[in-house]
């Protein structure tokens, strides 16, 4: 009995999400898939079970060929999937949840007795009989984590797939779910593991597959390589299109500019503190969804008042309104959520914060589009009729026109082609060039190597679970410090206790 | 050449006033060969007057449907009958003051009632649909409770001198209604940086808050906004029909949704006009008169006319796909 990856390619559009990935696992093994953002590992645990469709290759399990044509169809396989992304229903109860996808009937109506004792059963293999009864709104993250995996186990698959569950779990539920796994291995369940807690995966899994840009790498028993071994393998060679490695100012003196001792991340219920310098470009790096965007978030008032620290005074701010009036700019990567005006033209779309929100005039719109290289037709053309990159040029364009003092940038480059991401980042290193500073999210590390190269100050700082766990400065700043610091040895939390105190 | 009138083409058709022109040129041929006497000064000079004041109802319908996040105003009616009942009452010693004042009392009644609206939608994060029709029987309630179903009310001539005299072809109501639509489709909607903002708030709530945008309190304007411009509607319509009834302006609410989606405003907000709104009135009010010239039986004639709207817009919400 084994599980057969052949060749399988994912793209999406014109982004190739899995190039080719192949890998076998037996039955009874624990395989871990290793990756960075965007190495193609949760797509492939999406094809596995049927949430998206494979654009070639093939997939087998005791050698009959899988083609599922929905997660229902894999269900009906018992190829199960357990996501970061809850599946759970907030308004139901725990044992609703847990029977969810079978619910035991009599008559044509629900069987509340026969369902209450079948989630018991696994709740209490799980130790966690006390969420009985309960609805999942009012349970913690790490329990609903917990409550996710056990509507998994009482599905029995024979193929399980753990996407970053353990992320929030704290040490003891790990330990629950060692003992769940080290069951389900015995009965001769498949298990895929993608985490990025190396502890865990030491602990728990038999065998590992790297991938890199959507390729699966190579297979290894865990236990033959070190970690360093796996982060090089996961970084792989450099691209050529970035430059800027050894290329950085050594730690110079800054002037400090803005300095935050208390930001929120509610994400992790964490705190943290930052300081900007002058001329400075921050880079923020991590896994994706670690607490940066929240970091981000917070600085520009957007969860509720906060107290910072503006070329050496106190200022609070409250809202986004006030954020702007203090010379703050906040750039989405996610153009059609928090960027653009689709029903609105240009000029429209790039007066927005100069005109409404200051109330200063544009004098030449014209000017501003041709300086950052946007192609249009004319400025009374709909934005959406632009290419991505020259939307975003459009929105970045919005505020410069405002002239900022301190540009957030939330994955500012995000889908956009390699000429305007080039653009950018011109603009960016003349802001902080004119003593301004630039705070800037990338999932692409490379990214922030090569700008943080462009200027005398800079910094990256690496956020891991709702804390900063590296700021690496100089030529510190390389792909393999920051992929170190994004995957941290030991790094599970001990006790519930300890985040407790982090709010102190 | 050809290239350049097909440009032309395309762009009357992409153009969203197109099709309720076309509707009403239709509509006043078709009135023509039914009747003679349609196209009459007479005939004419009373329907503007009845697309005036529905124009002043789709205008308010208009802004808080620009203002996205599913605004609807169901309250326009109710707002409309009730101050078509209040705003009469007030008499002053000389009618032209009165009049005055009563212009300021049912802008503020019918302001206040919209800014309920709004606090209700944006704070108490009610659905629009809902707020504004538990608002609209809210307000119908009070005006029963305060008249006590029994309405008494004397239209004084000021009042009814304005949608009775001419200026040249048209009544005074009428080129006021035209003028006002003007200014403020001009300098209010467009010019404006309120109106501006209008646009962007409903467009996409989130980037316009991040660019430092209240949308809360634009959004909340709207509805203001909606309210005072339904309560002077009210006021035109009583003086129209020269004598108020309780619920007189109900039909109104439908309609201003009718008139503003057949101008080309979208209902999902951030895209639309007032100017657009007038055109959609107009097209109702025709079908609406030629229905009476048919002769109808009244049941009959709202049963036609609602198969017809029902065309109208399902015609209208397929239209961009059919242009393309």
């Amino acid at each position: 009995m084994s599980l057969e990856i052949k060749n399988v390619s994912k793209h999406y559009g014109a982004v190739i999400a899995i190039k080719e990935a192949n890998m076998v696992v037996n039955s009874g093994e624990v395989r871990a898939i290793l990756g960075g953002n965007g190495s193609g590992k949760s797509t492939l645990a999406k094809v596995i079970s049927g949430l998206v469709g494979s654009n070639s290759g093939e997939i087998s399990f005791d050698g009959v060929p899988l083609d599922f044509s929905s997660p229902k169809d894999a269900k009906k396989h018992q190829v199960i999937m357990t996501s970061q992304e809850l599946s759970l229903f907030k308004n139901l109860t725990v044992e609703e949840n847990i029977c969810i996808c079978n619910l035991p009937t009599k008559n044509m109506m629900t069987n509340r007795k026969q369902m209450k004792e079948r989630a018991k059963d696994i709740l209490k293999r799980m130790q966690l009989e006390s969420l009985m009864g309960k609805l999942v709104s009012e349970l913690a993250p790490n329990q609903q984590y917990m409550v996710e995996l056990a509507k998994a186990i009482v599905q029995e698959p024979r193929i399980l797939i753990i996407d970053e569950i353990t992320s929030a779990l704290y040490r003891e539920d790990v330990e629950i779910v060692d003992e769940i796994v080290s069951e389900l291995k015995q009965k001769g369940c498949i298990i895929l593991f993608i985490s990025h807690r190396m502890a865990e995966l030491y602990a728990m899994c038999d065998s590992v597959t790297i991938m890199r840009n959507g390729e699966t790498v190579g297979t290894y028993p865990i236990m033959d390589k070190t970690e360093d071994e796996y982060l090089s393998l996961m970084i792989g060679s450099k691209i050529e299109s970035y430059h800027g490695e050894g290329k950085h100012q050594e730690k110079s003196k800054r002037d400090i500019f803005m300095r935050a001792n208390h930001i929120p991340i509610p994400s992790y219920h964490t705190y943290e503190m930052l300081e900007i310098g002058k001329g400075e470009i921050i880079g923020i790096a991590g896994l994706q969804g670690h607490g940066q965007t929240d970091l981000l978030q917070a600085l520009y008032g957007g969860f509720g008042k906060i107290n910072i620290e503006l070329d050496g005074k106190k200022v609070t701010v409250k809202n986004a309104k006030e954020a702007v009036s203090h010379g703050f700019a906040y750039i989405s990567g996610d153009r059609e959520r928090d960027g653009t005006f689709s029903e609105r033209n240009l000029t429209e779309n790039l007066s927005a914060v100069q005109e409404l929100v200051k109330h200063k005039k544009i004098p030449n719109a014209k000017k501003v589009l041709d300086e950052l290289h946007v192609k249009y037709d004319n400025q009374n053309e709909l934005i959406t009729s632009l290419s991505g990159g020259n939307q975003q040029k459009i929105v970045v364009g919005r505020w410069l026109t405002a002239s900022p003092r301190i540009i957030f940038a939330d994955d500012p480059t995000k889908g956009i082609d390699v000429n305007a991401r080039t653009d950018l980042h011109k603009e960016f290193a003349k802001i902080a060039n004119n003593g301004n500073a630039v705070v800037m999210i990338s999932s692409d590390d490379d990214e922030l190597v090569s700008i943080t190269s462009m200027v005398k100050t800079s910094k990256v700082i690496v956020m891991y679970e709702g804390h900063i766990s590296a700021i690496l400065e100089g030529n510190d700043i390389n792909r393999e410090n920051i992929f170190a610091a994004a995957m941290p040895i030991n790094a599970i939390p001990e006790e519930k206790g300890a985040r407790e105190d982090d709010k102190r | 050449m050809s290239q350049a009138k097909n440009n032309i083409m395309i762009e009357t058709l992409k153009n969203s006033y197109t099709p309720a022109i076309v509707g009403s040129i239709l509509l006043l041929i078709f009135g023509r060969v039914l009747s003679k006497g349609f196209l009459s000064i007479n005939n004419i000079s009373s329907i503007l007057m009845m697309t005036s004041i529905l124009t002043m109802a789709s205008i308010a319908q208009a802004a808080v449907i620009i203002s996205g996040d599913s605004g609807l105003d169901m309250s326009i009616g109710a707002i409309m009958s009730m101050t078509a009942l209040f705003g009469p009452m007030i008499v002053l010693q000389s009618e032209g003051a009165s009049v005055a004042v009563m212009v300021i009392a049912v802008i503020v009644m019918g302001g206040m009632v919209g800014l309920i609206n709004g606090i209700g939608v944006q704070f108490l994060k009610v659905v629009p649909l809902v707020m504004t029709l538990i608002m609209s029987s809210v307000v119908n309630g009070f005006s029963i409770f305060i008249t006590k179903g029994q309405p008494a009310v004397s239209v004084n001539d000021a009042l009814l001198g304005i949608s009775k005299q001419l200026v040249g072809p048209v009544r005074i109501l009428s080129a006021i209604v035209i003028i006002l639509l003007v200014l403020l489709e001009v300098f209010f909607l467009r010019k404006s940086n309120y109106g501006r903002s209008l646009f962007l708030v409903g467009n996409n709530t989130n980037a316009a808050n991040l660019c430092g945008i209240n949308s809360k309190w634009v959004i909340i304007f709207a509805y203001v906004f909606a309210g005072a411009i339904a309560g002077l509607a009210g006021l035109m319509l009583v003086g129209y029909a020269g004598t108020a009834q309780m619920n007189m302006a109900s039909s109104y609410t439908m309609l201003s949704v009718a008139a503003v989606v057949i101008g080309g405003t979208k209902l999902t907000g951030g895209k639309g006009t007032f100017i657009g709104g007038a055109l959609g009135a107009l097209v109702l009010i025709l079908i609406a008169t030629i229905l009476q010239a048919l002769n109808m039986v009244a049941g009959l004639r709202s049963l036609i006319q609602g198969v017809i709207l029902i065309a109208i817009l399902m015609v209208n919400s397929r239209a961009p796909k059919l242009r393309q």
